[in-house]
């Protein structure tokens, strides 16, 4: 299941945020009459197609796996929020349907008829992405359906892959750029109106995130004990880089910043900060969290300085350097790499629970002993299905390129 | 209210069947031609299709959850032969619709094994539906329909947004 859902967040999160930068080169393309961002759309809605067919076979793959190896999962949750499942449903068929019609109209419409059908596609998307994360957030916090979890998690997420994609594509626009050798003015500029996009949706999702920090504090203490490896509750709590915990429960090693811990959670030193001694020990998280989050932290901190360096080096040098083109091409991913990451924080951080104090995993799952014999071609498929989806990404781009001729 | 949930459920099945069944005629006549063909493959309605797919099972299994507890283990391997179907034809799908190959050879294996994939995902839809429809019915089985007036809440909008485009996609046909 881990690997399905892997494979279908990446669609999920390029979904939504392909179509919402179809809609912000959309706008320009109306609002400036500018054909060099009419001709960028034309790429990214062939983008979208393609991941449409992808994202069906990923999700449907998913609810076929749910109701059959998280069959208790679904009977639990049914009355809760059995119902989001349905309405994700509606939200999909719209974003489907109007870029159906969006692709059967996009060589007659006009630049503004197109921006109004690419905006259901991106609603469509975000409304997906709000039903099917309302249903996570309650598994975190099952306090009630609507709680400041819930909010917060959808909003930190849904920016993120906002930011993710705007990463992704700079890194591929730099990467065209760089291709080129003489840099092109048309793929600079480009490249500068992507990197607002991603700073300003960068200050968004870390504004969100410490605002998650707070919340979790107090809504799932546990899971942040786990990624800060807060081994005794305390005031003036430590944050903790690196580090471990020992067989005896306490922690050690790494750089230890007195106080941070409090701060941020509470925004007082002395704040208490619940501890991983409040949860019995068969009921920990996998510690592995506190590694995951040292690491997304770091790339958090690698794409603030690569973006901050992008918009210096516009303001100084009016473009950006071979060699910064280079690095922001291959730091593409890295966008991707946090989303994944958040997840696996969120869904491991969690552990042993599916719904956070109310049922535990191993109570949630099938009982089927076919599972282990299967489960094994799943990763492949997914493999074959990533390769493929990449593949026909390609040749959409191969023929744009052909009948577009771009200047970048 | 159950007459209602098998409504919302049997209708977007049927929809998903009646659409992907011309969908697998013209894969079969793609592959019998041997070329040509590839524009009316992709073109944008088959999207949705699909989605009717989700949609439809996402209902079913939803309000059918504690009937899944006891059949589950028992349905994985129709399950998990579906999911292979769905996975290899959408592989093939990107593979057909996208490739801009002139290998004839290549060409004539992907548009057969396509066509293949299309009968064989169907044939598998509709063992899985018997299959769920018999346990249904020998188990005397009543679902939750507590999700049918949010269904039904969320079918009023949506139809009438995207009600015009349908009519104006599938009029093209």
């Amino acid at each position: 299941m881990g690997d399905s859902l892997g494979f279908h967040i990446i669609i999920a999160l390029l979904s939504i945020g392909i179509p919402f930068l179809m809609n912000v080169f959309g706008f320009l393309a109306w609002r400036r009459k500018d054909a060099k961002s009419a001709q960028f759309v034309r790429l990214l809605v062939r983008w979208t197609a393609v991941l449409a067919v992808a994202g069906a076979i990923s999700g449907t793959v998913i609810a076929i796996q749910f109701s059959t190896l998280w069959a208790p999962f679904l009977a639990y949750s049914q009355p809760y929020v059995g119902h989001y499942f349905a309405l994700e449903g509606y939200a999909f068929l719209i974003e489907v349907v109007f870029l159906a019609w969006y692709l059967a109209r996009e060589k007659k419409a006009a630049p503004r008829t197109l921006w109004l059908l690419g905006l259901p596609i991106t609603l469509g998307a975000i409304g997906s992405a709000f039903f099917i994360t309302t249903i996570n957030a309650w598994m975190n916090n099952p306090s009630a359906v609507w709680t400041s979890t819930t909010a917060l998690e959808i909003s930190h997420s849904v920016t993120a892959y906002l930011f993710a994609t705007t990463v992704l594509v700079i890194g591929y626009v730099a990467w065209r750029v760089w291709r080129k050798k003489t840099g092109s003015k048309d793929g600079q500029r480009l490249i500068w109106q992507l990197g607002i996009v991603a700073f300003i949706l960068l200050v968004i999702v870390a504004v969100l995130g410490d605002a998650s920090a707070v919340n979790d504090a107090s809504t799932q203490p546990t899971k942040l004990a786990a990624i800060e490896i807060l081994d005794k509750t305390q005031t003036n709590a430590p944050l903790r880089i690196g580090g471990e915990i020992n067989a005896d429960g306490t922690a050690q090693g790494g750089i230890v910043l007195p106080g941070v811990l409090s701060l941020l959670a509470g925004r007082s030193w002395n704040y208490e900060v619940q501890g991983l001694d409040k949860t019995p020990r068969d009921q920990w998280p996998l510690l592995i969290v506190h590694n995951l989050f040292d690491i997304k932290m770091l790339i958090v901190g690698y794409v603030s300085v690569l973006l901050l360096a992008l918009l210096v080096f516009r303001w100084r040098l009016k473009r950006q350097p071979r060699w910064f083109l280079a690095i922001l091409a291959a730091s593409g991913i890295v966008g991707i790499a946090l989303v994944e990451l958040g997840w696996m924080l969120t869904e491991l951080g969690r552990q042993p629970w599916a719904v956070q104090g109310k049922l535990l995993v191993s109570d949630a799952f099938t009982k089927s002993v076919d599972v282990v014999k299967i489960g094994y071609i799943f990763p492949c498929l997914f493999v074959v299905l990533l390769a493929a989806t990449l593949f026909a990404l390609h040749m959409v781009t191969k023929k744009w390129n052909k009948v577009e001729v771009p200047k970048w | 209210m159950v007459v209602a949930l098998y409504a919302l459920i049997i209708g977007a099945g049927a929809l998903y069947v009646l659409l992907f069944t011309l969908e697998t005629i013209l894969a079969w006549k793609g592959a019998m031609r041997g070329n040509g063909g590839k524009a009316q493959l992709i073109s944008p309605e088959w999207e949705i299709t699909h989605t009717l797919l989700v949609y439809g099972f996402t209902l079913f299994i939803v309000s059918h959850a504690t009937l899944l507890v006891l059949i589950g283990g028992p349905l994985l391997t129709i399950a998990s032969s579906i999911i292979i179907l769905l996975i290899v034809r959408g592989v093939l799908y990107l593979y057909v619709g996208y490739t801009e190959s002139t290998s004839k050879k290549v060409l004539f294996v992907a548009r057969w094994l396509f066509a293949l994939a299309c009968a064989a995902q169907l044939a598998a839809v509709a063992c899985l539906a018997y299959a769920l429809a018999w346990a249904i019915i020998t188990m005397g089985y009543v679902p939750s329909t507590s999700i049918v007036p949010y269904a039904l809440i969320g079918l009023i909008p949506t139809l009438a947004i995207c009600i015009v485009p349908i009519v104006l996609l599938y009029r093209r046909k």
